[in-house]
């Protein structure tokens, strides 16, 4: 990332900041739904900060925390959009992106099939403000203090949120539910 | 039940990396009472969660298309390529970069200031360890291989096709009878009517091979004048001496050799295996070598890997190896040319010295 910043900033190389913006756009653009009214919207907002980041693409290096800082400019921007001064996530209807758990390893498979569909759909069930912070930590991998930032909430309230959710995902697995067992290696 | 969800709000304390020694002590208590809720955590940690909708790659070059255009940019040549997912960590940084995820990590495009002479010319450039596929302004599809630049004029558009080449370059010129298509290099001057052709032309190495695909091309040779037609599965070698770098080196470059003519017309080289012409491998992500000394097989590795290699032993440069290799890291690469012939390598962070 450090690279590819370094390469927009000093050569203003198009082609880095192409991988920048398909690194961040679906998660970029899943957030800014959350924050106005619509896909089309949430994209436009998107487009909007990329273009401000091309123009100022001389001052990228001096951008402490980048991560942060971006999705800082996406919610700023957003809420101009709105032109509404808080995040109403409450009332918003979500009809966009649903969020699938995955295994990543072999051990893994041990939960069953449909463990991870219950899993699936408590994350979906999960309160729309609950699963942005959710999936902010658990997908976009950032940290309690960066969705806290950027968010503009407390880092109190970012733990009692994951804290809800992981009880909720936790219960929405049957201990019960046979596990397929581990294929045997040849 | 208290204490259970005392147990849930230490799970969540953990995954944010503040969780005091008490705490965790506390943590490791209640785990024990609560064995199934330990369960459930501990599965729902070998998870990973994804958004099941995912931007399409078309979608987000359009997108990225705006940008650049609100941005008050002229958009570059159509980049066909797709940008890929940065490969994944392997033990071996050298040996991490695959030929296949190499093409078209990098290019360089310069336009606008600084990146335009002032005759108009625009280049684009790709660096060691990367090729890159561009269209250019007319439809022609050139195949950059590594540490290549070609430039182009502005009036492209209009009619004029030319480009400069350094480096190696595989070309789909768009038929055009009226503009013939020109390459221009330090040693000499394609003019193509609408054909597929390699065109090998490095400063740094000391033979420029047009080899024709399909086709027809007129290859005119700039130290003489003189002008060859190739026909299909051919190839124009022609030999030029390196300038010698200033501090005196023995008069003889190692790369001349007297017996071959300078210009050379022959069958262009094919792959015993499958007869396909070799000049085009690369394009392939194949690494084809044909009876070719280790010393200019060396600077080819050190062009599509971005790697230093050393070759600390003499006798070991003139070396000749013949094979072919599709997609291999380099360090497997290494391994199968010590199949060929005992050879010994070493591989640092940023060299490969080979004794």
């Amino acid at each position: 990332m450090e690279q590819l910043l370094e390469r927009i900033a000093k050569n203003s190389d198009q082609l880095a900041f192409g991988q920048l913006f398909s690194y961040y756009s679906d998660r970029l653009i899943y957030f800014a739904t959350a924050l106005v009214r619509s896909r089309e919207e949430a994209e436009e907002v998107v487009a909007d900060v990329f273009v401000k980041l091309w123009q100022q693409r001389a001052r990228l290096l001096d951008i402490h925390y980048f991560q942060t800082y971006l999705y800082t400019a996406v919610r700023n921007t957003a809420l101009n959009h709105t032109s509404r001064s808080v995040i109403p996530y409450e009332e918003l209807e979500d009809q966009h992106a649903t969020l699938m758990p995955c295994v990543v390893s072999p051990e893994e498979s041990l939960i069953s099939r449909e463990n991870l569909r219950q899993i699936e759909q408590a994350v979906n069930e999960l309160p729309l403000r609950c699963r942005l912070i959710f999936k902010l930590v658990k997908e976009d991998g950032l940290s309690y203090r960066e969705v806290a930032e950027v968010l503009d909430i407390s880092i109190n309230t970012v733990n009692a949120q994951i804290t809800i959710a992981l009880k909720k995902l936790g219960s929405a697995i049957d201990l019960r539910k046979p596990f397929r067992l581990p294929l045997a290696r040849k | 039940m208290e204490q259970e969800q005392k147990l849930w709000e230490l799970f969540g304390r953990e995954l944010s990396g503040r969780l005091t020694d008490k705490e965790r002590l506390d943590m490791e208590m209640l785990k024990k009472q609560f064995p199934d809720a330990a369960r459930q955590y501990e599965m729902l940690g070998a998870l990973q969660f994804r958004s099941r909708e995912r931007q399409s790659q078309e979608r987000n070059e359009e997108m990225l298309g705006r940008i650049f255009a609100a941005a008050g940019e002229e958009p570059e040549p159509a980049m066909s390529d797709a940008f890929p997912e940065p490969p994944r960590r392997r033990r071996l940084w050298l040996a991490a970069i695959p030929l296949a995820a190499a093409v078209c990590a990098g290019i360089w495009f310069w336009t606008g200031q600084g990146q335009q002479d002032e005759k108009g010319w625009s280049t684009v450039q790709t660096r060691k360890g990367s090729k890159s596929k561009l269209t250019l302004p007319d439809g022609t599809e050139v195949i950059l291989n590594a540490g290549s630049s070609l430039s182009y004029t502005e009036g492209f558009r209009n009619g004029v096709r030319h480009v400069r080449l350094n480096g190696e370059g595989y070309f789909k010129v768009v038929k055009n009878a009226e503009h013939p298509f020109i390459v221009t290099t330090n040693a000499v001057e394609v003019r193509v009517l609408g054909t597929e052709f390699n065109l090998q032309a490095y400063d740094s190495e000391s033979t420029t091979e047009t080899t024709l695909i399909s086709g027809k091309v007129e290859v005119m040779v700039k130290k003489d004048g003189k002008s060859y037609m190739l026909a299909p599965r051919q190839k124009l070698a022609v030999q030029h001496t390196l300038p010698e770098p200033v501090s005196a080196l023995p008069a003889t470059h190692p790369d001349s050799d007297p017996g071959l003519p300078e210009v050379a017309l022959t069958a262009a080289d094919t792959d015993s295996r499958d007869s396909s012409l070799t000049a085009g491998a690369w394009v392939e992500n194949r690494l084809v070598f044909n009876d070719e000394p280790l010393e200019s097989l060396a600077r080819r590795l050190e062009r599509w890997y971005n790697v230093e290699v050393e070759i600390r032993d003499d006798a070991l440069k003139q070396a000749r190896f013949t094979g072919s290799v599709e997609n291999e890291p380099v360090d497997q690469i290494l391994e199968i040319l010590t199949t060929i012939r005992p050879i010994r390598y070493k591989i640092s962070a940023t060299k490969i010295i080979i004794y």
